[in-house]
Parts: C-alpha cells; structure tokens; sequence
C-alpha cells in the first residue's frame, strides 16, 4: 500500500485529501480549519468548537446529538484546537465504522458526513448568536481546562517554559486561550467569530478508508456547504521564525508544592520545516533526545540514575525545540549541565555510529508504521500543508537514509539554548 | 493450529497452545506494515503472595518486584535489550498491571531478529547488585512522578477506600521504601516461577505466517529444557465484601477538585464467558445511565458539575473488580449525591429497551474499530487471555446480552451502600 492522497481543490483554499484502503475497519474524516495564532482570536478558536459541538441545528441537543452517534455503531466524534507554529487549527473529527462490518447498515459514511457537516456549518442559535446557555456552560469549562493545565506538571512546565521563551511572540499562546479573554466574548461574538472562521480560514479535510476518491469528492461538495471566502480569500496564516535568541541562557523558575521537579530547556533550532536541512535536523533530535536510545535518555537516566524520563522534543514550524526531564529538586544544575554538555558534543561532531544508524533505522521505522494508523496518516497530510513539499512515506524514508553525520553536526550547531525553566518545590517544602 | 475466524471482523487467528503448557497466538492483519510481537506473563503488583510449586513454600515478597522485575528483565550481560531493538529499528517496551506484565515490540522492518530477542531475553534473566542500585534510582523519579499525577492519586486513593486486604490497594510500582527490599535473590526466584511458560502467553499481530511464528516460539523455548510446572497458588487475603472507608481525600496542586465515585462488587472469582458478560453488560449500564445521551449527564453537564472530562469505567478482573465515575467538579458533595441519586432511581426504574439497544450498538462498533488498530488488539487479547476470554469472544457475548439480566446486574453493583469516594482537592 502506498500513502497516496489522491487531492482535490474543492474551492480556492479549500482541499480535500482521500486515502483509499480497504485495511482499515473504519473510515476516519478530519476537518482543518487553520487560523492565525494571535492574541485577539486565540481564546475564541478554543472556545468555538467546544459550543458548536454541545449540538447543532440538527441535533438541538446534546444528548441528542450523542445518541445519533451512538446509533452509528458508536461512531467517534470530537473536536479540538492544535498550534503549529503560529498557526491555530480548528479541528473536527469523526469516525466511522466500515459498511463492511455492520451487516444490514447502509449510509453510515454519508451520514457521519452530514453529522459533522452540521455541527460545523449548522449551529443551534438564539437571536443572532448561539445558544445562550451551551456558550456560558461551555465558557465557564474552558476557563477550567486552561487553569486545569497545572494538574498535569510536565505539560505545564513545556507551556511555562514556551511562554517565557517567547514572550512577545504569538507562539507565548497557549493553545486554549486565556482567561482574561473570556468575560469580553458573547454567544454573539463567538457566532460572528465563527463566520469569520468558516469564511476566511484556508480548509484542509482528510478522508481515509475503503472509500472510492471521486465518490467521496462528490458527497463532500454537496454534504460540507461552506461560505464563499471573503474578499481577501483564505491565506494560511504565517509564523514568526527567530532564529537566535538574542541573549545569553536565560533561567525562569515556578515553584509549587510538588513531589518532582521538571526541568525543561528550550533551544532555537534555526531550522524550520521549510528549509533544506529539515530533515538533518529531524535525525540532530533523534541522536539527541528522541528516543530511549538518544544521548539524553542515556546519560540522564541509564548513566547517572536521574530521572525517569529524560527527552527532546522538537516544533519544527516554529523552529524551537525542548529538553526536558523529571528529577530530585536538588539535582537541577547536574541535570543542566548534563543535557547542554550533550548538545555541545552534537555540536563539536560527537556522534558516534551506533546512535547515528540506529537513530536513522528508528525513524525510519516510525515513518513506515504511520501506514498503518489513520491518525498517523492525517498528521502527515497536515505536514505537506505546512512545509509545502509533496512527500510520501517512500519520500521521506530516502531523506532520513540520504542525511549524513556532517549534516547533522551542521544543523545542531544552529542549535541555540534559549531558556532553562525549572518546576521547583515551594520555600522549605519536603 | 487452530484457526478462528469471525466473519463479522474479517479477522483471522491462530493458536496453539505447546507442550510446555505455552500458548501462542498469531492474529494475520494482511497488508499492515507494522508487526508488533508479545509476551505477556500473568503475573502482576497483586501476586505479591504465593506458593513456590517447586517446593511447596509460602512466600511473601516486597511490593513492587513485578514492576521492577519487568525493568530489570531488558538488562543483559552484553547490554541494554532496548538498544538491540532500537538497532533493529524497532520499538520495544514493557508495562505491569495489577495482574499481568506485558513486553513488547512493534516493527516495519526486521521482525524476525526483533522476535528472537523478545523470546530470548524475557527466559534470560540477569541481575546485578550495581545494576539493581541504579534501577532504584529511576524507579524512585518515576514513583514521584504518579505522586504529582492527579488522576493516578484520584484513582490510588479510590483503591484504597474500596478494598480492605486484597493488594490492589498497594501501588503497581511499591513504594520507594519496598523497592529498597528488592535484592538479586528474590528476583531470580519470582522469575524462575513466574516467568515459567505454562503462566505466560506469546501473542503477534502482522501480516506474518502463522505457522513460522509457532515454530519459531516453540524452539526458542525448547532450548531452556523447561520442566512441568503446577499451577502457582496464589495467596489473596480474605477481603471482607464491604469497603474500607467512604472517602478519601487527599491534597495536591491543582485548580479543582478531582473526584471519584467507585463501586465494589461483593462477589470475586468469575472467569470466561461469565466475567465478559459482567464486563460487557456493566459497561452497556453505565453508558446507558451515565453516558453523553444520557438524561442524567445532561442534568450534571448543565448543573457544571462536570465537563468533558467526566469518564467512567469498569475493571473486572477475577480478584477485584469495580467500576468508577471520575473528573474535575466544582463541588465534590453535590456532584456524589447526584450521581447516587440517579444511578438509585435508574436501579429502581429499570433501563429503557432503547437505551440498552444504543449502548450494545456503540459497544459492537467500538470494538470493530479498536480491532484497527494492531496494539489495542494486542491489549484485548492479552487481557483476555489470561481471564479465559477469547478475542472473538466480545461481538458474539454482546449480541446476546439480555436486559433483564442488565437490570439485576444494575440492581446489584450499584448499590450506595458498596460505594466510596476519592477526592483530590487544591492545595
């Protein structure tokens, strides 16, 4: 099998991509509707999705809204909001299971479409705005997810450690907004924040499974009606790229009432998704910390017995990436030292064979096996949109087997740390 | 070899239980790139207790040597296993359960190296001193770790109310004064009787021969010379039927309170078919009086006592099982009266036919769609396998459930009486 998408423009900036194949049980349809990342809209893309899907006009209600699905042999629906870079995606998902395996069921397909076809272009109004008791209900439990960040502690820190990265950047915008926002938006002014979103923001959908392409094309014109695109079309949003940090390591420490602290390093990769040493960098991470094998899990945790995860994670729209750790409190700069002592290694051509080939042998391995999961597929297609090149998984397993030691050394020499946050204890805490 | 077929899936399965007592089970995925190979042993936290069938000894061991055991076990004389995988290009890991541990890998490429090295190194145990001190240290980072985790401690903590004796109330990885008891000695033996083949199961999901898979397994084990091993007792305390405490509450930091509403069922033991429909009929309840299409939902989702993130699942396993209601909540009283309040009115008025028929239709396409995918098949299986239920058991037990025995079933596990909570609340 291949991971051909077979593309249709359906209208200026909006795309759709199908991927037959009959091994999957299942036909999974995602829904992209990427916008700027910016202060004035970042609160209202989050909250957006979380009222349209309390019900639509279809479905009035949520429990009626749930129980259809669940009529659908328990088809899966959900939504979400996802940054690359500084772009700020709306997402809509569904899932349905395959004809195939429901004997006597027909339609399940087209009517998942019209399902979510509704809850994005046919929501449940009051007035001119949405309903008035699902946009309150829904504003108040963003408030809570956001402020729920702090339950999870490496979460939290990787966001604490961006914002500080980044601030005056929109790339300081965590994901699901801010509170402050929330008293300022109305059922009136999400509604027309949505227009605005259906009619200015570039679409991308993905549709995989036992599908016939030019089928699937047709019962998606008809079934997903979306607005013309405004005056000025749907532009994908662009992403502020700073190379350098411009300063020397710059150290920000929260403290809280915890068992374990997180230490969390950022770096300027220098290197983005668009550029030629994409994919040297892609393998820097590998070697670095991207996998147990890596330099930073080996001496972090099996050599000095420090950490139980020790990793590094790249965000390659952005061009940042992340260091990071779970440790004893008083074992902070040990930790540090370690993880930049390992960068500098990269940087001074340290590599040597066996994490080299077997970091280039894993990903490749990784690449393969996204033929296999449909979730793992769409993120694919969602990368072609954003570096703008055409590559398929047979693509990118000759890129990562093409890139070279010396590539590698200079890339990770644009590799600048940038912030060292650190969860800490709280003042005379255990 | 027999082959399974279910027509409904389109799945095909192969097993073969050898002489040794080890079964293996091969699940043929044709056209999938990735092959994931398996090795489960039924032995997990809970097993903290036992006869030795070599000698007929009672032993008690420090909590958490499965978990341990399980770490330690990718330790080699010539290295870390991890590393042989990862040169393979593979991905390889491990987990332990209250009741059984699970190593495994998944590949696009080399399948065959990568299954020998699986085979070999959960037989091959190799301990050292230095090599036990250093696990300690990690272990200790990832046991801080789950005590910072809300949810984990929401749901310890619930354990710890509902059970009196039985180790589930003690934590799958000990604690770090137990893992400080754990020496090279007690963790040959605990591999010597656990890790035997008659108490384990190899299972591989691919597009692969089955045949090969079997004779490749059954030579890798016949190398060991493995002797006929009895069954191992295992010595579970008396747990009373009732629970410990009602409540439990603990402080942590975080933005809202967390809470946990579980049941205990009285009756333990089942197994098979009999747990599987315990399993299928009490999820099949709790979706139908709980769940999104619910009117209780809707009435706790529009009070804001709960949001998304509001979960419930039932754990049925032969030594304990109990279901739960979980999320963040403003207010952890209103939101345990009410829930006690409408699962008692739905116990005493029954489900409705319809409710019953759309939570056994969501159950049927859920599992079609978990069958997708190669490591939720692998999970189901080896969760099966050692509770005597079959993988193409699900479909067909479901189809056949009743709503009479539904409504006993709800009668009977949610009584308000065999409840207790866990509440997490913000430092």
């Amino acid at each position: 099998m291949t991971d051909s998408f077979t593309r249709y423009g359906l209208a200026d900036g909006v795309n759709l991509y199908v991927q037959s194949t009959a091994k999957f049980k299942t036909t999974v349809m995602y829904v992209y509707f990427h916008m700027p990342l910016a202060p004035d809209t970042v609160t209202n893309n989050a909250l957006l999705p979380m009222v349209l899907s309390r019900g639509s006009a279809d479905f009035p209600t949520t429990a009626a809204f749930s129980r259809h699905l669940d009529e659908l042999y328990g088809a899966s629906f959900g939504v979400d909001v996802v940054r690359r870079g500084e772009v700020h995606s709306i997402v809509f998902r569904i899932e349905v299971a395959g004809e195939q395996h429901i004997p006597g069921e027909e339609h399940l397909l087209q009517k998942g479409m019209e399902t979510l076809a509704g809850v994005i272009t046919r929501p449940l109004l009051e007035g001119d705005g949405f309903k008035a008791d699902y946009f309150s209900q829904e504003s108040a439990n963003l408030k809570q997810t956001i402020e729920g960040l702090i339950n999870d502690k490496r979460r939290y820190a990787m966001v604490r450690c961006t914002q500080a990265m980044c601030e005056g950047e929109p790339f300081a915008l965590y994901r699901l907004g801010r509170v402050e926002d929330l008293p300022n938006i109305t059922s009136q002014t999400l509604r027309r924040h949505h227009q605005r979103v259906l009619s200015t923001a570039p679409v991308d959908i993905f549709i995989m499974g036992n599908v016939e392409p030019e089928a699937i094309k047709a019962m998606v014109a008809k079934t997903l009606e979306l607005p013309a695109a405004g005056p000025g079309g749907r532009v994908m949003p662009t992403t502020q790229v700073k190379r350098e940090p411009g300063h020397p390591l710059k150290d920000v420490e929260d403290r809280l009432d915890v068992n374990q602290g997180v230490l969390v390093v950022s770096l300027r990769t220098g290197t983005t998704i668009r550029d030629e040493d994409y994919f040297p960098m892609l393998v820097a991470n590998g070697v670095l910390g991207g996998f147990q094998h890596s330099k930073l899990f080996q001496q972090v945790r099996e050599k000095n017995s420090l950490a139980y995860f020790a990793y590094s994670a790249l965000e390659t729209v952005k061009g940042v990436g992340f260091m990071y750790a779970g440790i004893e409190f008083e074992n902070m700069a040990k930790c540090k030292e370690i993880m930049l002592a390992q960068l500098k290694a990269m940087q001074e051509g340290h590599i040597d064979d066996d994490e080299f080939g077997t970091t280039i042998t894993t990903m490749v391995n990784d690449i393969l096996g996204a033929a296999d999961s449909p979730a793992a597929m769409a993120d694919l297609a969602v990368d072609r949109v954003f570096s703008g090149r055409e590559t398929s998984i047979e693509d990118r397993v000759k890129a990562y087997q093409g890139v070279t030691k010396d590539q590698v050394t200079a890339v990770v020499r644009k590799f600048v740390p940038d912030t060292a946050y650190f969860l800490n204890k709280t003042e005379g805490g255990k | 070899m027999e082959k399974h077929y279910d027509p409904l899936l389109k799945d095909t399965l192969f097993t073969e239980q050898l002489e040794n007592g080890l079964t293996v089970a091969v699940l043929v995925k044709p056209g999938y790139k990735t092959t994931t190979g398996r090795v489960a042993t039924r032995y997990g936290s809970i097993d903290s207790r036992f006869v030795n069938p070599q000698n007929g000894e009672e032993i008690q061991v420090p909590d958490g040597i499965a978990h341990f055991l399980e770490h330690k076990l990718f330790e080699e004389e010539d290295g870390n296993v991890s590393d042989k995988f990862s040169e393979l290009g593979a991905e390889s890991n491990a987990y332990t359960t209250y009741t059984n541990t699970t190593y495994y890998f998944s590949t696009t490429q080399k399948f065959d190296e990568c299954f020998d090295i699986l085979l070999g190194f959960v037989q091959n145990p190799y301990f050292t001193d230095e090599s036990i001190a250093k696990e300690q240290g990690i272990i200790e980072q990832e046991i801080r770790m789950y005590l910072d985790d809300p949810g984990w401690r929401s749901s310890a903590n619930l354990l710890e109310a509902l059970y009196v004796k039985n180790p589930v109330r003690i934590d799958i990885a000990g604690t770090v004064e137990s893992i400080h008891q754990i020496n090279k000695d007690t963790l040959y033996l605990c591999h010597k009787i656990f890790y035997h083949p008659s108490n384990m199961v190899v299972f591989v999901a691919g597009d692969v021969d089955p045949a090969k898979v079997i004779e490749t397994t059954r030579a890798s084990f016949a190398k060991k010379g493995y002797s006929k091993q009895p069954e191992i007792r295992r010595i579970m305390p008396e747990e009373p039927p009732q629970v410990n405490e009602k409540q439990r509450s603990q402080q942590l930091v975080v933005n809202q309170p967390i809470f946990r509403l579980g049941f205990k069922d009285k009756q333990v033991g089942r197994r098979g078919k009999e747990l599987l429909e315990l399993d299928l009929t009490t999820a099949i309840i709790m979706d139908a009086v709980v769940g999104r299409g619910s009117e209780l939902y809707t009435s706790l989702y529009e009070s804001g006592l709960i949001d998304h993130r509001f979960g419930f699942e039932f754990s049925p396993e032969e030594a304990y099982s109990y279901s739960y209601f979980a999320g963040p909540t403003r207010d952890a009283k209103e939101l345990q009266a009410r829930l006690l309040a409408g699962l008692d009115a739905a116990r005493q008025k029954g489900l409705a036919e319809a409710d019953f028929e759309r939570a056994r239709k969501k159950t049927i396409g859920r599992v079609v769609s978990l069958m997708n995918d190669l490591d939720s098949a692998a999970y189901m299986f080896t969760d099966g396998f050692f509770k005597g239920i079959g993988l193409f058991d699900l479909i067909p037990v479901a189809r056949e459930l009743k709503l009479e025995a539904a409504n006993e079933r709800l009668k009977a596990h949610f009584d308000p009486e065999q409840s207790a909570v866990s509440i997490i609340e913000p430092k």
